[in-house]
């Protein structure tokens, strides 16, 4: 009896490692269709903009484009809009790969637009983060331009 | 008995089968994670030894920048000495460290970069380097010279250390931190530590120039307009009042207002006060809570740097015509004057339309603003005047005057440019320089889908700008 169910649990665990190795996790929320008139930069951003804010507002979600938009023109980053993004460990969702699991939905296309084209409700920060998830404090030191939803945006 | 025993040797051969096959898939994964971890430390070493190309590159260059006698000679090893610069400071940003490390270094990059586009800009005008220009250029190509020295004995260090850079993971390189002391990563430290950049800022005072001028990031320029607005005349109460005597008068729709903004922000249990130049206003939709505008009111003089409105967009109604002049009122009502239509681009169902204020025959480009409209209905959904406060002084333009007449101007463009429009346009270069120029704007043969602007100097009929306008494209 004890042999069958060791056995039963062994054959359990094999299961879930191999769904959890096969499944591919893409969730299609509901995307945009103006998502895939974007250029390749455009998704880059509208992506990070999904994954960093989704659930929090519209203007949030203008605000963390801005940011990496700002950081695309500041001396002490990348100077190309893939290079800020891929930047290592500058963007979790990145660096966790996180971005290639959705597709963004309108209100990040629309956020993305905006902030590309110059809208900045973050007035030129350079930073943001969410106070109650930060793992690396220096980022405290930083001069605290607003708060937006759950992010606090920073120069 | 013997039925019983048979089971057992199938469920034992199965057991084996089943613990074989997880082995094997967790060595595959185990070597595809090493694989991975490999191919990690590859592309981090590779930005790493890429730095160390363009900075070797860099030093030879401005090397080469001292030596030519010619124009052209000076004017290429110029620009290559901005495309290293610029490069090694790329490569910076894809090594594991945190972004406000290293600063010293690429803050000299950068400075590096701007000036090698600054002197090849000014040759045509003067002929070669002068004096304090080379000492300049010679005391640049010493630091970097030393900067190469540093990174190869890092290097080697790292080499025999057995450094690995995929475990690190953005690396604050601070003095205080005791993760890499005794490490390579501690010469990284030092190097950026010991860059004398003070030195370097003064040398370029020296030459008359105000380098922090040039190089002022818009972070800066918000910073200062936050001190600006520090002395404010706009209460809360009066900004929320101006916010919601312009959204109803824009809108139909029944709104609830809030200041969502205070001054202070709460991090960490402790309120810090906030560095923002606007009071920020949000309206919800009472009938749609889903609808939301949010408005950003100046604390000086209550001007509207931005409205965002968000709501859906239905499907774009092409008889629906944009009425220009319903844009200029809602902007003239906002505090923006004089402005007129410079560039239109559609988004899907949005049109964003940019317009610059427009003074005597003037068109001042640093004052952009934009505006979205929804192509369901042609409303206004938002504008952002950023730019349009931000470079206010830019608007004073009694103080410039032109030698050359448009049509002179238009002499000095390629004929290969077929000019579809043109103007005389006041800009702000890289250097934060302003100049007053003629722009023209147009296409090539046989090319129509690119359009590209060309701007001359006013006074000198110099080339001072070629862009291309797809460049802006999303």
């Amino acid at each position: 009896m004890k042999r069958k169910v060791f056995i039963l649990g062994l054959c359990l665990v094999l299961f879930s490692f191999i769904s959890y190795s096969l499944v591919v996790d893409i969730q299609h929320a509901e995307s945009s269709p103006g998502f895939w008139t974007l250029s390749p930069e455009g998704q880059l951003i509208a992506r990070t903009v999904y994954t960093e804010a989704r659930g929090e507002p519209f203007v949030g979600q203008v605000a963390v484009g801005a940011v990496i938009m700002n950081r695309v023109r500041d001396a002490d980053f990348p100077n190309t809009i893939s290079g800020v993004i891929y930047q290592p460990w500058a963007f979790t969702p990145v660096a966790y790969g996180y971005i290639w699991n959705h597709i963004p939905d309108a209100t990040a296309v629309r956020a993305t637009i905006s902030a590309y084209n110059g809208w900045d409700p973050t007035y030129g920060s350079l930073y943001f983060y969410n106070p109650a998830k930060v793992t690396s404090h220096w980022v405290f030191s930083r001069s605290v331009v607003r708060r937006i939803g759950s992010h606090v945006f920073a120069r | 008995m013997r039925e019983k025993l048979a089971n057992r040797k199938i469920l034992f051969t199965i057991g084996v089968l089943l613990l074989g096959v997880l082995i094997y898939l967790g060595y595959t994964r185990y070597l595809n994670l090493r694989y991975m971890e490999s191919e990690l430390n590859n592309r981090y070493e590779n930005a790493f030894q890429n730095m160390n190309t363009h900075l070797d590159s860099l030093e030879r260059e401005l090397g080469m920048v001292l030596l030519s006698t010619t124009d052209n000679n000076l004017s290429t090893n110029l620009s290559k000495t901005s495309r290293s610069a610029y490069s090694a400071h790329e490569s910076i940003g894809q090594i594991p460290i945190a972004s406000d490390t290293l600063d010293n270094t690429k803050s000299m990059l950068n400075k590096i970069m701007w000036y090698g586009e600054h002197l090849d800009d000014d040759i045509e005008e003067k002929e070669g380097l002068n004096e304090e220009e080379i000492e300049m250029v010679n005391q640049l190509k010493i630091k970097v010279g030393k900067i190469n020295q540093e990174i190869e004995e890092i290097d080697n260090q790292m080499k025999r250390e057995r450094f690995s850079w995929q475990d690190k993971k953005r690396v604050e390189l601070d003095l205080e931190e005791e993760d890499f002391e005794g490490t390579a990563l501690l010469g990284m430290v030092n190097l950026d530590n010991n860059l004398d950049i003070i030195s370097i800022r003064e040398e370029f005072q020296n030459l008359g120039i105000e380098i922090e001028e040039f190089l002022l990031q818009d972070s800066d320029l918000w910073a200062e307009a936050n001190l600006a607005q520090a002395n404010q005349q706009t209460s809360e109460e009066e900004a929320l009042e101006r916010a919601a005597e312009f959204i109803e008068k824009y809108n139909d729709e029944e709104y609830q207002y809030e200041i969502f903004e205070s001054d202070e922000t709460i991090v960490e249990g402790e309120a810090v006060e906030n560095e923002m130049p606007a009071y920020a206003v949000e309206a919800v939709n009472v009938n749609d809570r889903r609808e939301r505008i949010y408005v950003d009111i100046s604390r000086e003089q209550g001007e509207i740097f931005n409205y965002l409105k968000h709501r859906n967009i239905g499907e774009r109604q092409l008889e629906k015509k944009v009425v220009i002049e319903d844009i200029k009122e809602m902007l003239l009502d906002a505090g923006y004057e004089n402005l007129v239509i410079t560039e239109q681009e559609e988004y899907g169902d949005l049109l964003i339309i940019t317009l610059v204020p427009k003074i005597e025959d003037v068109k001042i480009k640093s004052n952009l603003v934009n505006v979205e409209v929804a192509l369901d209905n042609g409303e206004i959904v938002s504008f952002e005047g950023n730019n349009y406060f931000l470079h206010q002084e830019d608007r004073k333009i009694d103080e410039y005057t032109t030698s050359l007449d448009i049509n002179e101007a238009r002499e000095y463009v390629n004929e290969l440019l077929k000019i579809e429009d043109e103007a005389k346009v006041l800009i702000k270069n890289d250097n934060q320089e302003l100049i007053l120029c003629y722009e023209f704007i147009g296409s090539l043969e046989d090319d129509e889908n690119n359009s590209y602007i060309v701007r001359i100097n006013a006074n000198t009929g110099e080339e001072k700008e070629i862009d291309s306008k797809k460049e802006d494209a999303i």
